[in-house]
């Protein structure tokens, strides 16, 4: 027991209050809430699961042409967090470092010695300060996110939406009960599509206020609200912050600016001909027409042949050198939505206790997406920028 | 299809701005002074490893020359003993030379203080042997002699007499 660092008494005390936050939180989430058929402990009220835009961050407010969302919020956050702590420790440089500086140092060091191991030297320096800021970002951006001002609960704007179809599913949430579906609607009326499978949907009108049930003899299909319909006010209040990894456009920026980077570098460490001949590689076509001039039929076709599968192959280098973009984006982007949605389907079931470790476990998956987004872009980079099989 | 993956034009672009943002702000206050930082200290360490390797050679060398300096001190100092013993040597040569040659000397004085003195008793006995003889001569004759006469004659006789005693003395 000593070798635990606390006594047993210690220990004991903390797993009664473990355990006593974890039933605490059983009987106050939305598990406690199922099983018991109502919700017995109210000051744990998590906001319900819903995602008010998938793909990209919810608008906050329009500034001209651009729509502040709060995952560009949430990314102008972190980068002043980042330089901000960046400033602090690299203010008073000293060759014998104070803490912060030495933690800096060190950390960067260790990923320069990654970066250098990789790329080499000279590749490796000119490579590192992209490499680290693609991991910085991403770790910080995921790492941010954790705290509690992130995520619903925290909102300065309430807006009263006209919803979209598609929108609305969303928003109006579908609570199966009793072996059948119902909409609870706020106040007033809702025009409601009902979609019973026929193919011909049948709109409904329902009280806004109160439990809207099926009518007789209509199949439970999925509800939509109709787009046409004054369906009134749905109330929005997205969060104020936002993971920026769980927009795509951020995704997508940061994979298009790490493909930009290895293409430039490969095109400046092996020259332009060099690095165009490699995807369009027309060479050996070339050679094959000229040859059916010169009447040599038989060598003529099979230079033809083999020309036309390098032009192939050098398309689909190219082709995939673009699907790195698309595969960095939707890996980052994946990751990232999902441990959110991860934390919140936890916290919502069990509050308290039960996030506990997957708040561990976000942690984790944020070190490695970061590491795992930098290392392969070090790798496209150092494979960009090798000579492979001297041609010329 | 863009649009329905929420892919926005300006929001794409406000993010590759973004990144350029914090790939500017971080070169500036984290990559470059860090490198710099770094490849000081890799110099310093460098240069001190260096300054190590040469005040080590600096100090062997230093070394040799105490050993050498010790090995010419000690001969010099052998050589100032033995210089010094000789010196000695010839000092106590010189002093017993000295007080043997004072020790004649005081040998010789005394001799010629004992011969002067021996004359001088003789002389001196002579003349009360002389005064005598005349006081016994009136005395037997009985009749005052001519004192100044008998004196030169007895002296004379005396003389004869006394250097016939030297010679036998002697």
């Amino acid at each position: 027991m000593a070798s635990l660092g606390c006594s047993t008494r210690l220990l004991v005390i903390i797993a009664t209050v473990v355990l006593i936050l974890f039933l605490v939180g059983l009987v106050g989430g939305a598990i406690g809430e199922g099983l018991l058929g109502k919700r017995v402990i109210g000051l744990l009220d998590v906001p319900p699961l819903e995602v008010h835009s998938f793909f990209k961050g919810d608008v906050l407010f329009e500034a001209g042409p651009l729509a502040i969302s709060n995952t560009l919020l949430a990314s102008w956050v972190t980068i002043l967090v980042v330089v901000g702590i960046a400033f602090a420790a690299t203010r008073k440089m000293k060759v014998i470092p104070a803490r912060l500086q030495g933690l800096f140092e060190a950390a960067l060091e260790l990923l320069l010695s990654f970066v250098e191991s990789v790329a080499g030297h000279k590749n490796g320096r000119k490579f590192f300060p992209v490499i680290a800021t693609i991991f910085i970002f991403v770790m910080f951006n995921a790492y941010l996110a954790l705290l509690p001002v992130y995520g619903p609960g925290i909102y300065v704007v309430e807006e009263e939406e006209i919803v979209s179809p598609a929108y609305g599913t969303a928003v109006l949430a579908v609570h199966p009960e009793e072996g059948h579906h119902s909409v609870k609607v706020e106040e007033g009326e809702v025009i409601l599509r009902i979609d019973d499978g026929s193919g011909i949907p049948v709109e409904v009108t329902a009280p806004k206020t109160g439990e809207f049930e099926y009518p007789e003899g209509l199949n439970e299909g999925p509800i939509e609200v109709a787009a046409d319909a004054p369906v009134g006010e749905v109330i929005s209040r997205p969060p104020l912050l936002r993971s920026a990894s769980t927009d795509i456009n951020m995704t997508l920026a940061l994979a298009l600016m790490a493909v930009l980077f290895i293409e430039v570098w490969g095109l400046t460490g092996k020259g332009f001909r060099n690095y165009i001949g490699e995807y369009v590689n027309v060479k050996e076509l070339i050679r094959g027409i000229k040859l059916f001039f010169k009447g040599r039929v038989v060598d003529a076709l099979m230079a033809t042949v083999t020309g036309v599968i390098n032009v192939i192959i050098g398309g689909l280098e190219a082709f995939s050198h673009m699907m790195r973009a698309v595969s960095f984006a939707f890996r980052l982007f994946g990751n990232m939505t999902a441990g959110e949605i991860l934390v919140l389907s936890a916290t919502f079931l069990i509050p308290w206790i039960m996030a506990v470790p997957f708040y561990g476990l976000e942690l984790l998956i944020g070190f490695i997406q970061a590491l795992i987004f930098g290392g392969l872009t070090l790798v496209f980079g150092s494979i960009a920028v090798a000579h492979e099989g001297e041609e010329h | 299809m863009l649009d329905k993956l929420g892919i926005d034009l300006p929001q794409l672009l406000a993010f590759v701005i973004n990144f350029f943002l914090l790939f500017g702000l971080l070169t500036l206050v984290l990559y470059r002074p860090i490198t710099r930082m770094l490849d000081q200290r890799a110099a310093k360490i460098k240069e001190s490893l260096d300054q190590a390797e040469v005040m080590k050679q600096e100090m062997a060398r230093a070394e040799e020359t105490v050993k050498a300096q010790i090995e010419t001190g000690r001969r010099e100092g052998q050589a100032i003993v033995a210089q010094a013993s000789q010196a000695a040597e010839r000092l106590k040569e010189e002093a017993r030379a000295e007080a043997r040659k004072e020790a004649e000397s005081l040998v010789a004085k005394a001799r010629t203080e004992m011969a002067v003195e021996r004359e001088e008793s003789f002389n001196q006995l002579r003349r009360e042997f002389a005064d005598l003889a005349i006081l016994a001569a009136e005395k037997v004759i009985d009749q005052s002699l001519d004192k100044k006469a008998h004196e030169k004659l007895i002296d004379k006789v005396l003389q004869e007499g006394l250097s016939s005693r030297k010679g036998e003395l002697n």
